[in-house]
C-alpha cells in the first residue's frame, strides 16, 4: 500500500483547500512535513485517519474529548449556514488505485458551541491511466470492508501512528499485550485459524448429536456426561488461570510503578546526601580558610618590612660590599700593636727590624685601625643581610604557597555551592513525591509475594488442565470408537471422520504455525533492531522473543529480560523493529525485504538520540514501501536535514505555515532548499 | 490484507487434498468477514461444503 495524496478542505487548522502529494518512488520514498508545534502537523495525521477509517479520534485523544474537525474560521465565515469540510485520500494497493473522500459538517449553535456531524463518504477507483471508474461506493459499511482489505482498521495504529506513543507497544501492560497479541493474530492470520477451529468444533458437535441419537448404549451417555464434566472443569481451570495471569500482570505493574517511585525517591535521597556531604566539605574548607588566613597574616607581619625594603636592602648590601672592597685584614689590632712594641711579628715570629718595610706595613695597619670599627659593623651588617635574606625567601615562598592554597580552597567552596544549587533545584522539582520509602518497599514485597503465589497457582492450574486434557482425549477416543462402531448413520459418520481429522490436523498446523511465526517474528525483530539502533547499542539486545502469551521480551547476552531497563528511545526503536518485522512476515509474498505498507509517523524523533535518528534516516527507507514523517523544528534541525539529503531517499518535503489563527497552509519546498533554516527562521 | 500467509498455505497444502481445500476455503471465508452475522454465514457455508464433499464421495 502507498498513500499517494491527501487533500484537506477546511479541515482542522487548514482553511480552504490544501493538498499533499506523497513521495511514492521505490527509492526516493520519504516525505517530510515540517511544522512547528501547534501549526497543524497532527491535523494531517488526523485527516488521514479520518479519511481512511472515518475516525474522529486518534490514539492520543481522550475518547471523551470533543474533537472538532471543521475549520473554525470556515465555520465563522459561513455562520449561520452549514460549514462543510472534507478530506480526500488517494492510495494504491496491489495495482488498484483508490480515491476515498469523507465529509463532515458543522454549524454554530447556542452560546458559540459547535455541532458537528459526519457527512457522506465516497469511494472510487482509478485505472492505471488515471481515469476514474464509473462505480462509486457510498455505503459506509461497504467502504469499510474494502478499506479493511487494504489495511485492517484493527492494526492501523501499527502503521499510522504517533511515534511518541509507539514505545508503549513494548511496555508491560495488559491492554498493550492484548493489542500486540491481536495484531500478531490478525496480521499472521492466526485469528482465522482460531476461528476455523471453533467452526469445525461446533460442526463436529452437531454431528456428534446426530450420531448419539442413533446409539442406545448407556455407556455412551456416561462417556458423554464424563466428557462434558471434564470440559467444564477445563473451562473453569482456564478461567482461574486467566485470573492468576492477570493478577501476575497486576503485580508486575505494581512492582514496576513502585520501583519507579522508589528510584525517584532514592535519587532524591542520594541528592540530599550529596548536598549534606558538600555542606560538610564546605565547612571543612572554611575552617581551613580561617587557618590559612591566620598563617598569611602572621607571615605578612613577619616579612612585610623585608618585602617592603627588599629592593633597598639588596642595593645597600651591594654598597656595603663595595665599601668593604678587598679588605682582607683579619688580624686583631692588639696583635699589631704588640708586634710593633716587641719588634717581632706575633703571628709569624719574623724579626721586624730586619726589614723596615715590614714595620711600615704594620704601622699602616695600625693607622687604618681608626676605620676598623666601621668595617666590623659593615661586615656584621652584610652577614645579617645575607642570612636574613635566605630566611625571608623561605617565608616568601611559604606565603606564596599559602595564598595559592587559599585561592584554590575558595574556588572549591564556590564549586560546591554551585553544585548544591543545582541539586536543590532537582530536589524542589520532586518535592511533591511521596517519600515514604519504607511503605513503598513493603508494597513491593507484598506484590512480589502475591506474584509468587499466583505463579505457583498458575503452574498448578496448567498441570491440572494438561491432566484433564489427557483424560478428555481418552474419553473422546472412546466416544469416537463408539460412534464408528455402533452408529448406522453412514453419512454422518463420514462427516464426523472428516471433521475429526480436520480438527486434529488444524490443531497441529496451528501449534506449528504459531511456534514458527513467533520464532520468525522474534528473529526478524532482532535483526531489524540491530539495523536501526545506533552502533554503540547494537549488542544491547541479544535477541527478541515473542513468548507463548505474545509478549515481547528483550533478552540480553546473559539471558536476562531487560525490556524495563532500556531507554524510551531504545524502546521506540524496538517497537518500530517489531512493527516492521510483523508487517514483513505478514505480507511475505515475495523475496523483498520491504514491507508493503507505509509508515506514517507523527513526531518520530522526539525521544531519539542524534545517532539513533541518523540510523533511522539511513535505514528505515529500505524497510518500508513509504515513509511519511511529521516533524517539528526540534526534530528536523540542520543535522537531520543534512543526513536526510545525504541519504538521497527524500522524495518530497513540505512546510506548514500559519497565516493567522486557524489558518494554516501547506507549501511544497524544493528538495534543494533548506527546510530546517526556513522553519527556524 | 488479501491472500493467505505463505507459510500457512504451505502447511495446509501438505494435508490430504480434500481436507486441504476445505480448510483453505474456510480460512479464506473467515479472512473476508468481520461481523457476527457474516461469521454465522461462514458456519453455514462450511456446513454446505462438508455436505458437498460427502455427497460427492457417494
Amino acid at each position: 500500500m502507498k498513500i499517494l495524496s491527501l487533500e484537506l478542505y477546511n479541515f482542522r487548522q487548514y482553511y480552504g483547500k490544501q493538498k499533499i502529494t506523497f513521495a511514492d518512488d521505490t527509492y526516493q520514498n520519504t516525505t517530510i512535513i515540517f511544522g512547528e508545534n501547534g501549526k497543524g502537523k497532527t491535523g494531517i495525521y488526523r485527516a488521514l485517519m479520518f479519511a481512511m477509517f472515518s475516525t474522529r479520534h486518534i490514539p492520543q485523544d481522550n475518547e471523551n474529548d470533543e474533537v472538532h474537525l471543521v475549520n473554525f474560521l470556515h465555520i465563522e465565515k459561513n455562520s449561520p449556514a452549514i460549514a462543510e469540510a472534507y478530506v480526500t485520500v488517494e492510495f494504491e494497493h496491489e495495482g488498484e488505485y483508490y480515491i476515498l473522500q469523507r465529509k463532515v459538517m458543522a454549524t454554530r449553535i447556542n452560546q458559540g458551541r459547535i455541532n458537528e456531524r459526519l457527512g457522506s463518504s465516497e469511494l472510487q477507483f482509478k485505472d492505471t491511466n488515471g481515469n476514474v471508474k464509473p462505480k462509486t461506493y457510498t455505503d459506509d459499511e461497504e467502504i469499510r470492508k474494502i478499506v479493511n482489505t487494504v489495511l485492517d482498521e484493527e492494526i492501523k495504529d501499527f502503521f499510522l501512528f504517533d511515534a511518541e506513543k509507539i514505545d508503549t507497544l513494548t511496555k508491560d501492560d495488559t491492554d498493550i499485550r492484548k493489542q500486540v497479541k491481536d495484531a500478531i493474530l490478525n496480521l499472521l492470520q492466526m485469528n482465522n485459524i482460531e476461528q476455523a477451529q471453533e467452526i469445525i468444533k461446533r460442526e463436529k458437535a452437531l454431528i456428534e448429536d446426530k450420531l448419539r441419537d442413533d446409539i442406545s448404549d448407556q455407556k455412551l451417555n456416561s462417556l458423554e456426561f464424563q466428557k462434558q464434566n471434564i470440559q467444564k472443569d477445563i473451562r473453569s481451570k482456564q478461567e482461574l488461570l486467566e485470573v492468576y495471569e492477570s493478577e501476575i500482570g497486576e503485580s508486575d505493574r505494581t512492582i514496576s510503578e513502585h520501583n519507579v517511585t522508589l528510584n525517584k525517591n532514592k535519587e532524591i535521597l542520594e541528592i540530599n546526601k550529596k548536598i549534606k556531604e558538600n555542606k560538610d566539605e564546605i565547612l571543612e574548607h572554611k575552617n581551613r580558610l580561617d587557618y590559612l588566613n591566620n598563617e598569611i597574616a602572621q607571615t605578612h607581619f613577619k616579612i612585610a618590612p623585608y618585602l617592603i625594603l627588599q629592593k633597598t636592602l639588596a642595593s645597600n648590601a651591594k654598597d656595603i660590599e663595595n665599601f668593604l672592597g678587598e679588605e682582607k685584614i683579619k688580624v686583631p689590632v692588639e696583635i699589631v700593636e704588640e708586634s710593633l712594641n716587641k719588634g717581632n711579628c706575633m703571628v709569624c715570629s719574623t724579626d721586624l727590624n730586619e726589614n723596615s718595610e715590614n714595620i711600615k706595613y704594620l704601622e699602616a695597619l695600625l693607622e687604618s685601625h681608626s676605620h676598623s670599627e666601621t668595617y666590623e659593623f659593615a661586615r656584621t651588617l652584610l652577614y645579617m643581610f645575607e642570612h636574613r635574606k635566605d630566611e625571608f625567601t623561605d617565608e616568601e615562598e611559604r606565603l606564596s604557597y599559602t595564598l595559592r592554597e587559599y585561592n584554590e580552597t575558595l574556588a572549591k567552596i564556590d564549586k560546591l555551592k554551585e553544585d548544591n544549587e543545582q541539586y536543590e533545584k532537582q530536589v524542589s522539582q520532586h518535592a511533591k513525591l511521596d517519600i515514604d520509602l519504607a511503605s513503598i518497599e513493603e508494597m513491593i514485597q507484598k506484590a512480589k509475594q502475591s506474584k509468587e503465589d499466583n505463579k505457583f497457582k498458575s503452574k498448578k492450574a496448567t498441570e491440572d488442565i494438561d491432566s484433564l486434557e489427557k483424560t478428555e482425549e481418552q474419553v473422546i477416543n472412546d466416544l469416537n470408537e463408539m460412534y464408528e462402531t455402533q452408529s448406522r448413520n453412514i453419512n454422518e459418520k463420514k462427516k464426523f471422520e472428516l471433521l475429526k481429522n480436520l480438527e486434529k490436523n488444524l490443531k497441529n498446523i496451528s501449534k506449528e504455525f504459531n511456534d514458527e511465526m513467533r520464532e520468525l517474528l522474534g528473529n526478524e525483530t532482532t535483526n531489524i533492531f540491530r539495523t536501526l539502533i545506533d552502533k554503540k547499542d547494537i549488542d544491547l539486545i541479544e535477541k527478541v522473543e515473542i513468548n507463548g502469551k505474545f509478549e515481547i521480551k528483550a533478552i540480553d547476552h546473559k539471558g536476562v529480560s531487560i525490556l524495563s531497563d532500556i531507554s524510551q528511545g531504545q524502546r521506540q526503536i524496538l517497537s518500530l523493529a517489531f512493527i516492521t518485522a510483523l508487517a514483513r512476515i505478514a505480507v511475505k509474498k515475495t523475496d523483498s525485504n520491504m514491507i508493503d505498507y507505509p509508515l506514517f509517523m507523527d513526531s518520530p524523533f522526539n525521544r531519539l538520540s542524534g545517532n539513533n535518528r541518523d540510523h533511522l534516516i539511513n535505514h528505515l527507507p529500505d524497510l518500508t514501501a513509504q515513509w511519511i514523517l511529521l516533524l517539528t523544528d526540534t526534530e528536523y534541525t540542520s543535522s537531520e536535514e543534512f543526513v536526510f539529503k545525504a541519504s538521497g531517499r527524500l522524495g518530497k518535503s513540505y512546510i506548514i505555515n500559519q497565516v493567522e489563527l486557524n489558518h494554516s497552509i501547506i507549501e511544497e519546498v524544493d528538495l534543494d532548499e533548506s527546510l530546517a533554516t526556513r522553519g527556524r527562521g | 490484507m488479501n491472500g493467505i500467509n505463505l507459510e500457512l498455505l504451505n502447511k495446509i497444502n501438505k494435508l490430504d487434498k480434500v481436507e486441504g481445500e476445505l480448510l483453505l476455503e474456510l480460512i479464506n471465508m473467515l479472512s473476508q468477514t468481520k461481523t457476527y452475522s457474516e461469521k454465522r454465514e461462514v458456519q453455514q457455508n462450511f456446513r454446505s461444503a462438508v455436505n458437498k464433499i460427502i455427497n460427492q464421495q457417494e
